[in-house]
């Protein structure tokens, strides 16, 4: 995207050669009344810029949470969460808040687009948080509707679009602000093979072309195929399959 | 785009409840307003009568007594006193007229100076001195009966023995105080009751209360104490009030309506705020994913807040400038623009009434949007997410 960056990334910059996301020791659990459920135990995880990353695993092993505890959306129990530079365990809800609009982008597997507003000013949302001219704002949510192909689409509500232009609109808002990091929960959980097809290679091209590091939580292997590396997920283990790390650029 | 345009999306997002909520929070705030008018310009006679140094001496245990009129003679003796005037109650109505108007007989001599508040003009002094039938009414009344000065006016009384008289209106007053009063000479109606009726002279020459104006506010309350020490073992004891407490009392006839009026006023506000806590938690409840969706981009609980606050701020304000402007628009101009209720002074929308009925509305929209904004921004991002 020919824009310039948005957020000067501070004390990030010095340590660009480290990895953009590391877990040490990641704890988190549960309570359900007084039983503690234990979802992730002991986990550790180096993630690499650039890389795209898809996560796999059995309903219940804990996905959702990993990307949660990614995202700043939710805080782990004990261990290091370090994205971007920063230990998330040490942010206060405040400061995470503020985190999360420079530093990452998020799809769900609902869209989660605002019924009453456009295509448009649904991926202006973010931008809203920074100080940033009209005009400004208007110039790079249009590159970003031109860049998953719903240009035409701008004015549209997200009821008169289809489930794959929604989701569109979703990874366009999730990158209009040049995060670092997409994380993505099933994105095409609820779309047709073909419409998954089309969403994946969307956040392929944002991978390659733009640099973006990318989780992608997914039940499809045909999805999970398109990234430089799979992680299952399975009792709280973190494996590699053998056989699913890429080189990057080089993906399907 | 702004965040206005997002708040009101939302209000558009369900124009029925919308509406809905409008309306009942205007209705609510337009009797708000007018139960407040009612206590404000109640109030504002009696304000107005107190500048007119005038004492009310009635009888001393009910205000139907009659005291002979020679007791005005005798306190217009007394120092501090300026002027007396005797009124008798006349309660005259139009043969076949729904309408209900005070009307009562005065001291011809003495009327004007007492009520120089009326502002009769030097012709229309003139008629009143000499047309011994003459009439001096209301603006109000006048133009609800399309009297002009010069009409002929037949009046029956609702007090025994039902004299009907006919009178001729020689001046309309435009004193706000008075927009209802019929104002007659007190010697025409005694001869006419002298020529009816055996009674005793008594009866015939006597009047239910005199109007007493003092010379100074100074005196005010000498000339009132004076005035019943005086008469305090005669058979005729009076009790004499400053006009301001008389127009009090004679309003408390129609019930305690300040206070009324003011709980009703409470109960109005409390009961849409209600209404509007209601419309608020359902729009807010079925919105809990968007707005933690937000959050999840960056909105902080703050911003989350301020969203929803302003939105039932802004339901409150559009309901108190319906419910409250409107009216004001329509009642506020003058006098004659004003409401009228029989019995009553003039109801008029001030506009610091109709203010404190649009700041009742942004209040009420505030506070109820307070409970169901602080729910949603402390709810955690990832509960909100996982449960739609
Ligand atoms: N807010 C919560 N409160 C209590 N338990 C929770 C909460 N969120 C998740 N869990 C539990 O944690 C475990 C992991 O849930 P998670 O949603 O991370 O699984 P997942 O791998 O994403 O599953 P799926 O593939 O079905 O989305 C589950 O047992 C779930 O019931
Ligand atoms: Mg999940």
């Amino acid at each position: 995207m020919a824009v310039a960056p948005l957020v000067s990334h501070g004390s990030d910059e010095t340590a660009a050669d480290r990895p953009l996301i590391e877990l040490v020791d990641v704890c988190k659990s549960y309570r359900k009344g007084k039983i503690r459920i234990n979802v992730l135990s002991n986990l550790d995880l180096t993630i690499e810029r650039g890389r795209f990353i898809s996560l796999l695993g059995p309903s219940g092993s804990g996905k959702s949470t990993l990307l949660n505890l990614l995202g700043g959306l939710d805080t782990a129990d004990s261990g290091v969460v370090r994205v971007a530079g920063d230990d998330l365990t040490q942010l206060s809800e405040e400061q995470r808040t503020t985190w999360r609009s420079r530093n990452v982008g998020f799809v769900f597997q609902q869209y989660h687009l605002i019924p009453v507003l456009s295509a448009a000013e649904n991926v202006e949302m973010p931008l809203r948080l920074f100080r940033m001219g009209r005009r400004e704002r208007r110039r790079r949510v249009a590159l970003a509707l031109d860049l998953v192909g719903l240009a035409d689409r701008a004015a549209h509500r997200p009821g008169q679009l289809s489930s794959g232009q929604e989701q569109r609109v979703a990874i366009a808002r999730a990158f209009i602000t040049d995060p670092k990091l997409i994380l993505a929960d099933e994105p095409t959980g609820d779309l047709d093979a073909e419409n998954a097809e089309q969403i994946t290679e969307l956040l392929g091209v944002l991978s390659r072309e733009i640099g973006k590091t990318i989780v992608m939580v997914t039940h499809d292997p045909r999805a999970a195929a398109c990234a430089s590396r799979e992680l299952h997920l399975d009792k709280g283990v973190l494996t590699t399959p053998r056989g699913t790390r890429r080189p990057l650029g080089k993906v399907r | 785009m702004t965040c206005a345009t997002l708040v009101l999306r939302n209000l558009g997002r369900r124009p029925g409840r919308t509406l809905l909520t409008l309306a009942s929070v205007s209705l609510s705030l337009f009797l708000f307003v007018g139960l407040r008018a009612v206590v404000t310009s109640m109030e504002r006679v009696a304000a107005d009568s107190a500048g007119q140094l005038r004492l009310v001496v009635h009888q001393k245990t009910t205000m139907t007594t009659l005291l002979p009129l020679r007791m005005g003679r005798q306190i217009r003796e007394m120092n501090g006193v300026r002027a007396v005037c005797g009124v008798r109650w006349f309660g005259g109505r139009i043969e076949n007229s729904p309408e209900q108007f005070p009307s009562l007989a005065a001291e011809t001599l003495s009327f004007p100076r007492v009520y120089s508040d009326f502002d009769l003009s030097a012709d229309e002094l003139e008629a009143w001195h000499r047309t011994r039938n003459a009439a001096v009414v209301g603006s109000g009344l006048a133009r609800r009966m399309h009297w002009r000065p010069g009409q002929r006016v037949a009046l029956r009384s609702t007090v025994p023995p039902y004299l009907t008289l006919e009178f001729q209106v020689i001046g309309v007053t435009e004193a706000a105080a008075y927009p209802n009063l019929f104002v007659l000479r007190l010697d025409y109606l005694l001869d006419a009751l002298h020529e009816e009726t055996e009674t005793s002279a008594d009866y015939d020459n006597a009047v239910n209360f005199f109007w007493v104006k003092a010379d100074s506010s100074a005196n005010l309350e000498r000339v009132r104490t004076a005035i019943d020490a005086r008469y305090a073992a005669s058979p005729h004891a009076t009790r004499t009030e400053p006009e301001e407490a008389f127009v009090a009392q004679f309003t408390k006839m129609f019930g305690d309506l300040p206070t009324i009026a003011n709980a009703v006023g409470t109960i109005v506000i409390a009961a849409v705020l209600l209404v509007v806590l209601n419309t608020m938690s359902i729009a807010i409840r079925e919105r809990t994913g968007e707005l933690s969706l937000l959050k999840a981009l960056g909105y902080s609980r703050r911003r989350i807040f301020a969203l929803v606050l302003s939105e039932s701020a802004l339901l409150g304000l559009v309901g108190g400038l319906i419910g409250c402007l409107v009216p004001y628009l329509v009642f506020s101009r003058s006098a004659s623009a004003g409401l009228r209720i029989p019995y009553f002074p003039v109801i008029t929308i001030s506009l610091a009434t109709a203010v404190t009925g649009i700041g009742a509305g942004v209040l009420v929209g505030l506070l109820s949007g307070l409970a169901p904004a602080w729910r949603v921004a402390r709810l955690p991002v990832t509960t909100a997410l996982r449960s739609v």
